[in-house]
């Protein structure tokens, strides 16, 4: 039963997908707006997911890459559905829609047993930790949306102030969630900052958006350079999520 | 040079090392140092003395950039217009918002610096039994109280499977098979039968009768129904207490040994003794380190071979407040920048 909710999640989010893409050839609103109902449902299915999991193993679905990865994937609709009014044209449905195709189809390839928590990450720590970094990088991630649609198609300024936006709640959800990951592991670890790789990795990823958010507010970088700065940034934001679990062990190496 | 001249380069000098293009120039280095540092993890980059000038100086830039560009430009106006077209400083509005941001950075930079230089972490391996005020590692550092370790445990994740070994007490023989509470299982060519009434994963006896503590299998037992021909027997069966084989006129012989799933917690059961005295007991466990005198301990490690022995860590870290007023300042600084609303 649990598997497929997310399976059904899927789907919705393929239907969605589909109705905007026909919404769009045949110039049909109506296919659009019942692709924003397929969006609904593929998050509300995506939600009791995650319900259900949490019932079922006792602790919050951000244990492993699967969960944290449903979890992010849940965080950028949900966020999406918060800022959709600030996003201007028609990119933003289906740019959820197939990031979340993509999100939940890596999770197929993820180990989704579900394991019962090694004794690190006993602690409502784990909950405020990771649930406010994965909200993070789904901040980050409709940054990098946006960015994606003002480089190759439209160069709208309302576009630009939307990437801001994001950006903005991006770089603050990061900061508070290092903190929080420092205020853990000075209870967990003895040291709030043992410059293991994913913390290190973080702190570059915070660099270069701090880097990025200094230049719009001091030297007015806006457009196109800020829109090249969120793609890169996002990149960084991938590897400290993705490529440090794979390439490089440490404290975090449970996350994998 | 005159002294005129001389001025002007103390204030170029002083005007760059607060420029931002001087704070890009150092955030690159650090994170190019940082990339560096994951990738050569021999290497201890983060200790070395290019990453702490680096360090340094960024905290130089943020105090004169704080000074110069908001704390000096609010106090006495305009006519410190900085050179490279900079449009933070454009009169005399301080933005707070701005300075906490920046002060808080500062703090926890300050409180980074303490903790390198004031900091002590060393080890105290102990078993049970045994009592220590001395650390161990490169800063081995004496504490002014000593730690026993009076018992340790370790807790683990119930796996669900079930072990039992039946012996025949009248006719000798011994069967050794996996069980599963509910299930039956036969013996002998399905002669014997054997049924797992109950499982208690930590027994105990209450008003009611047996029952179970937690769900934690720290006391595990078995109620079992052993059938043969002769009829049924009731046994009880106990992980912890091995030579409990119940009434000596029964026809079987039960041992149980349930094999334990993956480890939950470590419990450490110190005693902090001072002036020969016990001042505080306590159990020490991961993510519930004791705070004593300044100092922390913390559960860091076991022995997979010898159960009596534990490792704790013990911390003194006088930059924590100041790192943590950072972070609380920083929080409060991006969270108004983020709200503010844009004129």
């Amino acid at each position: 039963m649990n598997a497929t909710f997310l399976n059904l999640s899927f789907a919705f989010y393929l239907a969605a997908l589909i109705l905007y893409a026909a919404g769009y050839m045949f110039a049909k609103p109506g296919l659009r707006r019942t692709g924003h109902a397929a969006l609904a449902a593929a998050w509300l299915l995506q939600t009791l997911f995650l319900m259900y999991r949490w019932r079922a193993s006792g602790h919050v679905p951000l244990a492993n890459q699967f969960e944290s990865l449903v979890s992010m994937s849940w965080g950028i609709t949900a966020l999406a559905f918060c800022f959709h009014r600030l996003a201007p044209g028609d990119w933003l449905g289906p740019a959820i829609s197939a990031l979340s195709l993509a999100l939940l189809g890596l999770c197929a390839l993820l180990d989704s047993t579900v394991a019962p928590l090694v004794p690190a990450l006993r602690s409502n720590w784990l909950l405020l930790h990771v649930s406010v970094i994965m909200l993070a990088y789904a901040a980050l991630a409709l940054s990098f949306l946006a960015s994606a649609v003002y480089l190759t198609t439209d160069t709208d300024q309302a576009l630009d102030r939307f990437n801001e936006r994001a950006m903005g709640l991006g770089y603050l959800l990061l900061t508070a969630g290092i903190i929080l990951g420092a205020v853990w592991a000075n209870e967990a670890w003895g040291s709030y900052w043992s410059w293991d790789p994913k913390e290190t990795w973080s702190l570059i990823t915070w660099i270069v958006y701090t880097a990025a958010i200094h230049l719009r507010r001091t030297h007015r970088w806006q457009g196109r350079s800020m829109a090249w700065f969120s793609v890169a940034g996002f990149a960084f934001v991938l590897f400290t999520y993705f490529g440090v679990n794979y390439l490089m062990s440490g404290l975090h190496s449970y996350a994998g | 040079m005159t002294h005129h001249n001389k001025e002007g380069t103390v204030s170029k000098a002083l005007d760059f090392l607060a420029s931002p293009p001087f704070l890009y120039g150092l955030l690159l280095a650090l994170l190019l140092l940082c990339v560096a540092g994951t990738l050569l993890p021999k290497i201890d980059i983060y200790h070395s003395l290019l990453f702490t000038a680096l360090l340094g100086l960024l905290g130089i830039n943020l105090t004169l950039c704080t000074w110069q560009r908001q704390i000096h430009a609010w106090l006495y106006g305009k006519g410190q217009a900085p050179r490279d077209g900079v449009l933070l400083t454009r009169g005399v509005r301080l933005r707070l918002d701005v300075l906490l941001t920046h002060l808080a950075v500062l703090t926890i930079l300050i409180g980074g610096m303490l903790s390198a230089i004031l900091g002590l972490h060393g080890s105290l391996p102990l078993s049970v039994g045994e009592s220590k005020n001395m650390t161990e590692g490169p800063q081995g550092f004496r504490l002014p109280f000593s730690v026993k370790l009076e018992d340790f445990g370790i807790e683990y994740y119930d796996s669900g499977l079930h072990s039992l070994t039946v012996t025949s007490r009248r006719e000798g023989w011994s069967e050794k098979f996996d069980v599963q509470p509910g299930a039956t299982a036969l013996l002998r060519a399905g002669a014997i039968q054997i049924k797992v009434l109950e499982y208690f994963p930590d027994f105990i006896i209450d008003n009611q009768g047996p029952a179970t503590r937690s769900s934690a299998p720290q006391n595990p037992a078995l109620h079992l129904e052993i059938t043969d021909r002769e009829g049924s027997e009731k046994h009880w069966a106990f992980a912890r207490f091995p030579d409990f084989h119940g009434e000596a006129k029964s026809r079987y012989q039960v041992s149980y040994e349930p094999a334990f799933g993956k480890i939950k917690q470590f419990h450490s059961q110190v005693a902090i003794i001072q002036g020969g005295w016990v001042a505080v007991r306590r159990a020490i466990e991961v993510n519930q380190p004791l705070r004593w005198g300044g100092y922390t301990l913390y559960q860091a490690g076991y022995d997979p071979e010898n159960p009596q022995y534990s490792s704790l860590l013990v911390s003194r870290d006088p930059g924590v407040p100041l790192v943590y007023a950072g972070f609380l300042l920083l929080t409060v600084g991006l969270t108004w920048t983020f709200l503010r609303r844009k004129k």
